[in-house]
């Protein structure tokens, strides 16, 4: 079962610019990333051991030939030995399946680099098995996002498969999805909503629609 | 975008052209999107109309654009509010106290200007993180201990200027108190230094915090005389040695014997940074997760404002077999020492409570430079390693089920003493009670916070919500409440966000407020165009007191 209520926050026509990796074949038949001049390149795949869906993408966005990275709960350890460095060089794109506090502290330190949050999603799951996806981005993400969702793809693989859809040719959206999810798709489901996302330059993107980059509970 | 209150368009207009020539285009920031980034991210006035949101925002490189754009301000009135890397998360953020104010953003001065390992002490500039500083001390492998608050993405002088607190050693987690010497931009746009570093030349700048004369420093710390461009600080040297080890008892009022014992272990210098948990306590739960857990009976026990009775949660301790309070202590020096010192205090100063019960919990030799063993660390602040570990509370804890969108802290000074402690838990959970406050943890669960050394705080996150707007209007009339109601009882706030500072001030109300108005005199005589952070520390320049 699947539901959508989609409403157009903006209407920027941009450059297209695409993730660099490979389609999964449910997310083929989503609307084909342009073969562009530029790709943009990922320094890593960010994922969280500690919750199914998450390290799920992580190995999905491994097979697909990224680089992954597992915070372990707690992004120091990415931040101090290999992202710092990097983004003082050059701020490169990063993505992630996390919980919203790892997306609150890399989106803080992607300012001080110049970079924003250009997708933005959050997977809320109810009592009843719903998984309930806000998402805002890119349109070819969004619209390939549906598609994989709607055909029942485990949610991490369905955001590892979408960042090759990071092409932003159409308008910037933002999205709704209420979507049943596979049993058993990620193993247990996690009890705390995860957000998938991507940090990049913003010179080709619009940010990504900022109104539930809510944070957990934090202290 | 909001213009300062007093600022013709015309001349803001002109200041930015300035401000930009001597910055350069790229470093002055005035788009919508950009001032979001300045946003306090876990402000309670999100969204509202009066959300104390900048203007714009210049990102000068070194002092001598900063006293450039301070000059330039000076000839506009643009009232500006200098950050360093500008987290401050609990008490305010980046926003300044006052909308409209054009950000001062520091973070590009990031200089390291020198480590002493024989001396021990740094130099730094505002832009340098914690991070930054560990990285530089352990590249060249100088031999001392940062203190460092949670998270570590802060600014050591920044969080100095805010009078942040750290997990180490008693004066080393005082972080103003361990500054020594510093280098200011005034309102005029002149430089100054303090204590020795006035002398030319000097060699003990971040050596002797005095030199000669009046001592100045306290007016750059929660206040708006200067902005701060470079910090000296005392460090600890590396230690030998660290051990953690925890205190159990088992009774409600054995929290006076256990503060009493602490008091006179820290007092002589054997241990560093006491810090204290409840196993029901939600706050403690939501900080060790793994070690804290709840249950529904637990949930259910917090679930009321004010939290339950000291029996019901006595009983339940029982039942569970957990204590009722703990503290952790930290030892640092030689190895021989740091075991002898926990000897002490086992066999000495906490034997005479009934059912004590003490666990070693883990002790480490320096230097510690194997990434798996820092990993094991249960408090890497404890050993001045800096990290975002506290960012993934909130997603592994249930002790509080509903999602937030940040916390603003109420943080009273109380002082280290338990019967004390125990009476402000009578205070503040009879006012949860009356005022109906669930969005806090109150309860007689709530620990000392022991961060300051010679008193403690009764610390306790007011949690801020983006959808809700009547609930945090609640909560800004609650906080304010409370900080009344803290200072009929001779407490008040060490630190808070700019929402509540006027009202934090004005409960220093000695004589008439003398302090305030003698702070205002002093920012009229130093500040007459009033261009420095109006309202920061609860000090208002004339042209804003008169039209307040």
């Amino acid at each position: 079962m699947i539901s959508r209520r989609v409403f157009l926050q903006g209407s920027m026509a941009m450059g297209g610019l695409a993730l660099a990796g490979v389609s999964l074949p449910a997310l083929s038949s989503a609307p084909a990333p342009r073969q562009d001049k530029t790709s943009l390149s990922l320094f890593s795949a960010i994922y969280d051991s500690g919750f199914p869906a998450s390290a799920a993408f992580g190995a999905a966005a491994r097979q697909q030939g990224h680089s992954i990275h597992d915070i372990e709960g707690d992004v120091t350890g990415f931040w101090m030995d290999h992202l710092a460095e990097q983004w003082q060089h050059a701020p490169v794109a990063i993505a992630g399946l996390t919980h919203a506090s790892a997306l609150f502290v890399l989106e803080r330190l992607g300012w001080d680099h110049g970079l924003r949050v250009i997708f933005r999603a959050r997977h809320d799951v109810h009592a009843d098995g719903h998984l309930d996806h806000r998402l805002s981005g890119p349109a070819p993400m969004l619209n390939a996002f549906e598609t994989a969702i709607s055909q029942h793809v485990s949610l991490g693989a369905c955001v590892a498969g979408i960042l090759s859809h990071c092409h932003v040719e159409h308008a910037s959206s933002a999205m709704s999805i209420m979507a049943r999810s596979r049993p058993g798709a990620d193993g247990d489901h996690d009890d705390i909503p995860l957000v998938s996302w991507v940090i990049a330059s913003p010179s080709s993107f619009a940010s990504a629609c900022n109104d539930f980059d809510t944070v957990e509970r934090i202290v | 975008m909001k213009l300062p209150k007093g600022v013709k368009a015309e001349d803001f207009n002109a200041a930015l052209e300035e401000f930009r020539r001597v910055v350069g285009e790229k470093w002055l920031f005035t788009s919508d999107e950009d001032m979001h980034l300045y946003r306090d991210a876990y402000s309670l006035q999100w969204g509202e109309p009066n959300e104390l949101v900048a203007s714009a925002a210049v990102a000068p490189e070194n002092v001598e654009q900063v006293q450039d754009v301070v000059r330039i301000a000076n000839k506009y009135g643009i009232p500006m509010f200098a950050i360093s890397t500008g987290k401050n998360l609990g008490y305010g953020g980046s926003a300044p106290n006052m909308a409209g104010n054009v950000i001062v953003d520091l973070k590009r001065m990031n200089k390291v200007i020198e480590v002493d390992d024989k001396r021990n002490f740094c130099i730094v500039e505002p832009g340098v993180s914690y991070f930054d500083l560990y990285k530089y001390i352990h590249e060249r492998g100088f031999k001392v201990m940062m203190d460092v608050p949670d998270p570590g993405w802060g600014s050591p002088l920044g969080n100095a200027v805010d009078h942040g607190l750290g997990y180490t050693w008693m004066n080393y987690r005082d972080h103003f108190g361990s500054h020594c010497g510093m280098e200011v931009v005034l309102p005029d746009g002149e430089i100054m230094r303090t204590g020795m570093a006035a002398i030319p030349g000097s060699k003990t700048w971040a050596e002797n915090k005095y030199g000669y004369g009046a001592y100045v420093d306290g007016l750059f710390a929660q206040a708006n005389f200067g902005i701060v461009t470079k910090m000296g600080f005392w460090m600890q040297p590396q230690p030998d040695h660290f051990l953690s080890c925890v205190v159990k008892v088992p009774k409600y009022r054995d929290l006076i014997p256990l503060i009493d014992g602490v008091n006179k272990m820290e007092d002589q210098g054997l241990i560093g940074h006491p810090r204290y948990s409840c196993p029901m306590d939600p706050l403690c739960m939501q900080m060790e997760p793994e070690i804290y857990k709840p249950t529904p009976e637990l949930m259910a026990l917090n679930s009321r404002p004010g939290g339950s009775t000291v029996e019901e949660y006595q009983a339940y301790a029982e039942k569970q077999g957990h204590e009722f309070w703990n503290v952790v202590l930290n030892f640092y020096g030689p190895k021989e020492t740091v075991f002898a010192n926990w000897e002490y205090a086992k066999n000495t100063v906490f034997a005479p409570i009934p059912g004590v019960r003490f666990e070693e919990i883990e002790n480490y030799a320096f230097p510690l430079e194997n990434p798996e063993a820092i990993k094991k660390v249960r408090n890497k602040v404890a050993l001045g390693i800096p990290n975002m570990s506290i960012f993934s509370i909130g997603a592994r804890s249930a002790a509080m089920p509903e999602p937030g969108d940040g916390h603003a802290w109420f943080s009273p000074i109380v002082p280290r003493n338990g019967e004390e402690f125990i009476y402000a838990h009578g205070v503040f959970t009879k006012a949860a009670r009356e005022m109906n406050i669930t969005s806090a943890p109150i309860s007689v669960t709530n620990v000392p916070m022991s961060w300051q050394y010679r008193t403690y705080l009764y610390l306790f996150p007011v949690f801020v919500s983006r959808s809700d707007k009547e609930r945090n209007r609640k909560s800004i009339d609650d906080f304010n409440k409370l900080i009344k109601l803290a200072a009929e009882n001779g407490w008040s706030e060490y630190r808070t966000a700019p929402i509540f500072q006027d009202a934090v001030a004005a409960t220093y109300s000695f004589n008439n407020n003398i302090l305030l108005k003698f702070q205002e005199q002093l920012k009229d005589a130093i500040d007459p165009r009033g261009i420095l952070a109006p309202g920061r520390g609860g000090i208002w320049p004339k042209r804003y007191r008169e039209n307040s």
